[in-house]
């Protein structure tokens, strides 16, 4: 889920969460911890949530196989279903009728409603220091309960609107707040032509294609108190981290053909925005995206690109004016996908290339070059028998260009080796679906290299194989 | 008229008075023999009722035979299912609303809304088609969903539900058409 916006006042937040609690607690570090805001975002990287809701189901009578292969990855169908503007109704409607005979409400006599809910088991090789107490660590093996739990209304909401709405409670840091969010509008031209509007607060979130950021599978779930790789691209997270709201409108061409452009401003959850804010969108920032899916019997597979232009200042007890930081993302992703009777095979990849013009961060000393870059790559396949016993193997990457200042060192934990941001490293996955909606995941991570280096790479003596994690879930939705 | 004719006028009208009271009486006791056997017809309809409803739940799914043939499903909706290829089940006969075949509720009165459900509650991944259509009876309409053939069922005022099945003709998931709060 993308709800990881949590701030961390005290500043004592477990170094498991470090770039959330210490890095974006204090605005009076600003300008001196100038740099730990941009690790800070880039760690908000979003343990992304459930796409498939089954009040979906309870409106369109349909079976949950019609949209999905196992929640939340969607099939050609569920695409066009989320394209459609999630308009496929089933319940008794009380409907309205103008004089000209135009539907003017519709409204589901049960409103769309579903509750999701994950408790989860978190352990890494080592355990993480004790926040406050040198030389100790603090206690290995974390339970969640719930590591998140969601309300949703996912459904129609009028003819040719229908949303999907998420609020969560963060079992991370006890919050309950607003989170994922796509409403849409849509209509069909004709056969061959379909037009939309979407309003969301997460880039690709909108996105029908779990190739891109943030509904991507495999291993779309991820622990949330285990340390991750600080360096994230802003349409991998960084800006949903800074709080965002876009509309974007699409069009889709012969069930193929896909093209989606918009822009976002920035929307995080405060009275007003200023220089206590970070990351501040100045103007909109342009999304695009473009796919082309081909679909043959049972197979289908997609290829396509996407991208973000944001102009940001950095805030963080800066003042929202002069100077911003350019940041232009642009990606390539693909997704294959057999879904057989018996057996379903998902190979899901995305590659961003990220060059970020950093002339207020630069200026203020917070960076050591003027320009840098961060590349990240991923692949993953998936394997499922039955829709009941799956398996998942993927791997990932991130490099960019050293800058000491930018990924500072010497931070326990969340510290870079050589102000390097590349991290890197697989993981598997063996999933059970004992029903359609519930899932059982058991999932490891192994680190290859971390923050900059395999071994002590944060200075305090950790390697990158003390971040190797094990997570035990259990998710189910209703 | 003469007096000639008005007394054959009167004479006529006395001797039909009494049939004509004897067709009056025969209309009442028509009325109340209807009224009786309604009642009566009503009662068996409960009986038979409660009957399928005790059958159908002590039934094992594959063998179930209690097609639930007052309610039969009206073609789906047309334009739902944009982008997929739609065809009217031959056999699929539109009816009456479910709530239309509802009679006066009793201690033992089963709705056919339930035993609609106990209909679907039965059917399960593995089951062929003419188990499903005893069940179920036709589908609305039938289609392929990225291959997969679909039975959809739509019960005006109801619901829809569908039945996916696999190449091999056996279902492998179903929606039920009650949406409620469960699965």
């Amino acid at each position: 889920m993308m709800r990881n916006r949590a701030r961390c006042p005290s500043g004592e937040c477990s170094p498991a969460s470090p770039p959330r609690g210490r890095l974006l607690a204090g605005n009076g570090y600003a300008t001196t911890f100038l740099g730990a805001l941009f690790v800070a975002l880039a760690a908000l990287l979003p343990a992304r949530s459930a796409d498939a809701v089954p009040s979906y189901a309870r409106q369109t009578g349909l079976a949950c196989e019609a949209c999905h292969t196992a929640f939340p990855e969607l099939t050609p169908y569920g695409r066009r279903f989320k394209l459609n503007g999630y308009t496929i109704d089933n319940l008794p409607q009380v409907s309205g009728i103008s004089p000209t005979k135009q539907e003017t409400l519709l409204l589901n006599q049960l409103p769309p409603l579903s509750f999701m809910f994950q408790t989860s088991y978190t352990g890494t090789k080592t355990a993480l220091p004790d926040s406050v107490l040198p030389k100790s660590f603090a206690k290995n093996g974390q339970v969640l309960f719930p590591q998140q739990a969601s309300l949703f209304y996912a459904g129609r909401i009028a003819p040719n609107l229908g949303a999907f709405v998420q609020m969560t409670y963060d079992g991370t840091d006890g919050e309950f707040g607003w989170d994922n969010t796509d409403i849409r509008f849509a209509k069909a031209i004709n056969e061959n032509l379909l037009l939309g509007l979407s309003l969301n607060n997460n880039p690709t979130v909108q996105d029908p294609w779990n190739s891109t950021p943030a509904w991507q599978v495999p291993f779309d779930q991820r622990s949330s108190v285990a340390p991750t790789p600080g360096a994230a691209t802003m349409i991998d997270g960084g800006l949903v981290g800074a709080g965002v709201a876009g509309l974007t409108a699409y069009a889709y061409l012969y069930d193929s053909v896909y093209a989606e452009l918009g822009g976002y401003r920035s929307a995080p959850a405060a009275a007003q925005i200023d220089s206590t804010s970070t990351n501040v969108v100045n103007g909109v920032a342009p999304y695009w995206r473009i796919a082309y899916e081909h679909q043959w019997g049972r197979h289908s597979w997609e290829i396509g690109a996407y991208g973000v232009v944001a102009k940001l200042y950095p805030g963080g007890g800066i003042a929202l004016s002069g100077p911003a930081n350019k940041y232009s993302d642009w990606a390539l992703d693909s997704q294959y996908q057999y879904i057989g009777d018996d057996h379903i095979m998902s190979v899901t990849a995305t590659y961003i290339d990220e060059k970020q013009s950093l002339d207020a961060t630069y200026g203020a000393g917070a960076s050591t070059n003027a320009s840098d870059r961060l590349k990240t790559f991923r692949i993953g396949a998936s394997y499922l028998y039955q829709r009941r016993y799956g398996a998942a193997l993927g791997y990932f990457e991130t490099t960019g260009s050293s800058d000491a200042l930018l990924y500072p060192a010497g931070v326990p934990v969340v510290g870079f080796a050589d102000g390097s941001p590349n991290s890197s490293g697989w993981t598997g996955e063996l999933d059970w679906l004992p029903y359609e909606n519930t899932k059982l995941a058991l999932q490891y991570t192994k680190y290859s290299k971390f923050n900059g280096g395999s071994s002590n790479y944060d200075g305090s003596g950790r390697n990158a194989s003390d971040n190797d994690t094990t997570y035990l879930l259990f998710w189910f939705n209703y | 008229m003469n007096a000639r004719t008005a007394l054959l006028a009167i004479a006529l009208l006395a001797a039909g008075a009494p049939a004509a009271r004897a067709a009056a009486s025969d209309d009442a006791t028509l009325k109340d023999d209807i009224k009786v056997l309604t009642e009566l017809v009503r009662d068996l309809q409960r009986r038979v009722s409660v009957l399928e409803a005790r059958t159908a739940a002590r039934t094992p799914a594959p063998a179930a035979t209690s097609a639930p043939s007052v309610i039969r499903p009206a073609p789906a909706a047309a334009r739902d299912l944009a982008g997929t290829a739609q065809e009217a089940h031959p056999s699929a006969a539109p009816a009456a609303p479910i709530a239309a075949a509802r009679p006066g509720a009793t201690p033992d009165y089963v709705s056919p809304e339930a035993m609609l459900k106990a209909s679907w509650n039965q059917v399960v991944a593995g089951m062929g088609k003419p188990a499903v259509s005893a069940l179920l009876g036709s589908p609305s309409s039938t289609f392929h969903i990225d291959g997969r053939l679909v039975w959809y069922y739509n019960y005006p005022g109801a619901g829809r539900g569908s039945v996916f099945f696999t190449d091999a003709g056996q279902v492998s998931s179903y929606q039920s058409p009650f949406p409620g709060f469960g699965w």
